[in-house]
């Protein structure tokens, strides 16, 4: 067992997951209560209703993120609620960007009334309680082109103290994230939080559901759930054509085929790890 | 005085934000407002801090024919590289277009073309090497070590689509037990784990801003 | 996977508002190969793209806290300062406070700023420790009045709202579960049992925790549950864990696959023309021929 080489380990983890990959079999699967009442806070709010969105997340955690922040957006911006993004990870706003960039003009959306990029603020919690005492003092001007933030119309209705704001939305992929916003924001100025997390942060959030946190998108699993709810009216994808909301849910339930091909591999490797030991200690 | 004076900036500083928690004395939220800020400034410059030990290293190594010198070398002409142009896209010296996409396209490509895969893949090895753990470090040693797996397998199993023979059949089963283990087990794991690390928090925020704790301070 | 029949048929050489172009398709896949090739040895793409990675990531990091955290609280905003109109005032925290103190104050956290910048020619000195005293105490108020009120108080409060035994009245009745309507986990019974489990778990782990010292039968009894619960906690995270880390795999291989259409293809349409195919070409034919000479024996 010792000599053993896991380079072998390496390689049957590398076939699982490519050869899995051109199945292209996509999966349902029935959203769990934590997602439904992640999109359902998001259909009760009102039309024109502000929303913080704070990215807080990079490429390595983007795989299990991006698809419900660009879901997140849709399901926004079709709602006709307006969105103030922030960033608490620097490697996030260029996914803001790219996003709004890509999402806005397919509902009509303007920079400045219907969503302002205020970008990256370094200080991690305390950024989120510079941030929740006053948007004012913690940012000087916007991340799009450095426009004094005086002169955004969307934050005229927005007070000091988290006032006008109806939900904090954190996609987070860890420190600092959803358990920064729950305790600087959140707990302080009763602002109703709703999360999206990559799988590693998922367990911490049940011990915040209900009562501080108000719903919650976990993992890939949960991305997915998310897509299938926010998609269930959007026209099917067609091939060829520039990629919509439905490929990106139906590329997400591909993901998962070849997720459940991973893990049985693990499965398996720990079941044979184990008879190994039993098999080699018993002979000893 | 050396000590004294840091110290007695701690104190106050943690006190006013502190205070600031419980009133809502204007005054007191200014001076938070300010000191919060003050933090982000020194934040900031504490990181770029880190650059200059990172030129200065590496300077040294390239210098001192290091075997690995001319990495060293793509280190810094790819960091001064980025630095210079994002630097003129910032100040507004070279601008993209008519300047409706804002002042970031240039970094943007960057970090979509350079930054993002090279970031990404570093974290997608771990799944290999989670793979490589499975197979030589799992063992079921102990009661609590065979509880461990066997959560841990039924969130895998539970997880995902099962689309084996079979596999509807084991998923009505693994799917309540991890809503059980979720909902409930980990929920009171979690909620006492967090009231745990919060006490301590407590305790060394309460040290810190009392001026028991100075470790800080020293070398 | 779809996105292979999403790209035009036309791919541009080079956009700086794309990544699907060649250029990109050439540098994200050779990144791409040559982190992989690690799992393999470590070996000079390796070193390459670990370098380049770290180069590139301290620029744009830098950038960030440049633009966000000096450029912005303290030249945009000593320039915002000035340029008020003369009976225009500076907000603080929601206070207005007069133009010139506020610029008074915020110079004051420049002039700071440099005193910690002054470590890099004498890192013993007394004049870094000030900024960083005051960051220490703002760090540390603020995170614990943050941390006490949402992961103390409020926990409390949410046992006792939420874990209090009661079910909610949409619960079903175990009848009609058995009668085949709906899900064990609706079922009032299940709710009632979990929300006890809860409780005992949650008390059992505190307990665990907090009685380090010597005790007996009893107390043991109780830590015991309490190391049960974690156990199945920890299991639970390792379950998650394992998730994330093949989700992030997937995507990687997912990107590099976007590549692998006949449309990114040098010299014609074939896919054994396209960026992953030629990288990963070359990278093995080195990896053997280094191995071949001899030459990968310094990199073990």
């Amino acid at each position: 067992m010792k000599d053993f080489d896991r380079r072998w380990i390496f390689l049957a983890m590398g076939i699982v997951v490519v050869s899995l990959f051109t199945l292209e079999k996509p999966t349902e699967m029935p959203p769990s209560e934590y997602v439904q009442s992640y999109y359902d806070t998001i259909e009760a709010l009102p039309e024109g209703s502000i929303v913080m969105l704070s990215a807080d997340f990079d490429p390595a955690s983007a795989a299990e993120l991006l698809p419900t922040y660009q879901a997140t957006i849709h399901h926004l911006l079709r709602r006709n609620i307006r969105v103030i993004n922030v960033a608490t990870w620097p490697a996030a706003p260029p996914y803001t960007r790219a996003g709004f960039d890509e999402i806005a003009p397919l509902y009509g959306k303007a920079y400045g009334t219907d969503w302002v990029e205020l970008g990256f603020i370094p200080g991690d919690d305390v950024a989120m309680g510079s941030i929740g005492q006053s948007l004012r003092s913690a940012y000087a001007t916007d991340d799009r082109d450095s426009t004094p933030i005086a002169e955004l119309p969307l934050l005229d209705g927005i007070q000091d103290r988290m006032e006008g704001i109806e939900v904090l939305i954190s996609m987070s992929a860890g420190y600092p994230g959803i358990l920064e916003w729950i305790a600087q924001v959140g707990g302080r100025y009763e602002v109703p939080i709703l999360t999206a997390t990559t799988a590693v942060q998922t367990p911490d959030l049940f011990a915040y559901y209900p009562t501080q946190l108000s719903g919650f998108a976990g993992a890939a699993t949960g991305a997915t759930q998310y897509l299938q709810l926010v998609t269930v009216d959007m026209p099917v994808a067609v091939e060829g054509e520039p990629e919509t909301l439905v490929d990106v849910k139906v590329n997400n339930q591909e993901r998962m085929l070849i997720q459940a091909g991973a893990h049985m591999l693990i499965l398996l490797l720990i079941l044979v790890g184990n008879l190994l030991y039993f098999f080699t200690k018993g002979s000893r | 005085m050396k000590r004294e004076i840091p110290i007695a900036m701690t104190m106050l500083a943690g006190l006013i934000v502190t205070a600031a928690f419980f009133s809502k004395a204007p005054w007191l939220q200014a001076a938070n407002a300010e000191l919060l800020s003050w933090a982000l400034i020194f934040f900031s410059v504490a990181f770029l801090l880190g650059i200059g030990n990172l030129f200065r290293i590496n300077l040294k190594q390239i210098a001192m024919r290091h075997p690995d010198w001319p990495y060293k070398a793509i280190l810094l002409i790819t960091l001064s590289g980025y630095l210079i142009l994002g630097l003129l896209e910032i100040e507004g010296f070279i601008v993209y277009g008519d300047g409706s996409l804002g002042n970031k396209v240039y970094q943007d490509w960057i970090h979509g073309a350079v930054f993002k895969p090279l970031q990404a893949t570093m974290f997608s090895l771990l799944a290999f090497y989670i793979a490589s753990a499975a197979f030589r470090a799992f063992r079921a040693r102990s009661f609590e070590a065979t509880l461990l797996l066997g959560a841990g397998a039924v969130v895998m199993l539970a997880q995902v689509p099962l689309p084996i023979p079979g596999g509807s059949a084991i998923g009505s089963i693994v799917q309540p037990m991890q809503h059980f283990l979720m909902a409930f087990v980990n929920t009171a794991g979690q909620k006492a784990i967090i009231m745990g690390a919060a006490l301590g928090v407590l305790a060394t925020g309460l040290r810190i801003v009392l001026g028991i704790e100075r470790s800080y301070l020293s070398e | 996977m779809n996105m292979l029949a999403l790209q035009a048929a036309e791919v541009p050489f080079f956009d700086w508002t794309s990544t699907n172009t060649h250029l990109s398709g050439w540098l994200i896949c050779f990144f791409t190969l040559a982190i992989f090739s690690f799992l393999y040895k470590d070996n000079p793409f390796y070193k390459i793209a670990e370098h380049v990675f770290v180069g590139v990531g301290t620029a744009y990091f830098a950038l960030q806290y440049y633009n966000e955290g000096i450029r912005g609280p303290i030249v945009e905003h000593i320039d915002r300062a000035t340029n008020l109109a003369p009976n225009e005032f500076v907000t603080l925290g929601g206070v207005d406070v007069d133009p010139t103190v506020a610029i008074g104050v915020r110079l004051v956290a420049a002039v700071l700023g440099l005193m910690l910048l002054s470590r890099v020619i004498k890192p013993s000195g007394w004049a870094p420790r000030w900024p960083l005293a005051l960051m220490v105490g703002i760090y540390a108020a603020i995170k614990m009045t943050g941390e006490t009120q949402s992961k103390l108080v409020q926990q409390i409060q949410g046992v006792v709202k939420d874990g209090g035994l009661t079910v909610p009245d949409s619960a079903l009745a175990w009848s009609d579960f058995m009668a085949g309507s709906g899900s064990i986990t609706q079922t009032a019974a299940y709710l009632t049992v979990g929300k006890i489990v809860l409780v005992i778990g949650l008390l059992a782990t505190l307990i665990h925790f907090m009685f380090t010292f010597k005790r007996g039968a009893g107390l043991n009894a109780v830590s015991r549950v309490g190391i049960v619960t974690l156990m199945l906690t920890f299991g639970a995270m390792f379950g998650f864990t394992v998730l994330g880390r093949i989700a992030l795999l997937i995507e990687r291989v997912e990107n590099v696959f976007t590549f692998a259409d006949p449309n990114y293809a040098v010299l014609g349409e074939s896919a054994y023309l396209t960026p992953p195919a030629l990288i990963t070409a070359v990278i093995i034919l080195v990896l053997v021929l280094r191995k071949m000479t001899g030459k990968d024996v310094e990199a073990t």
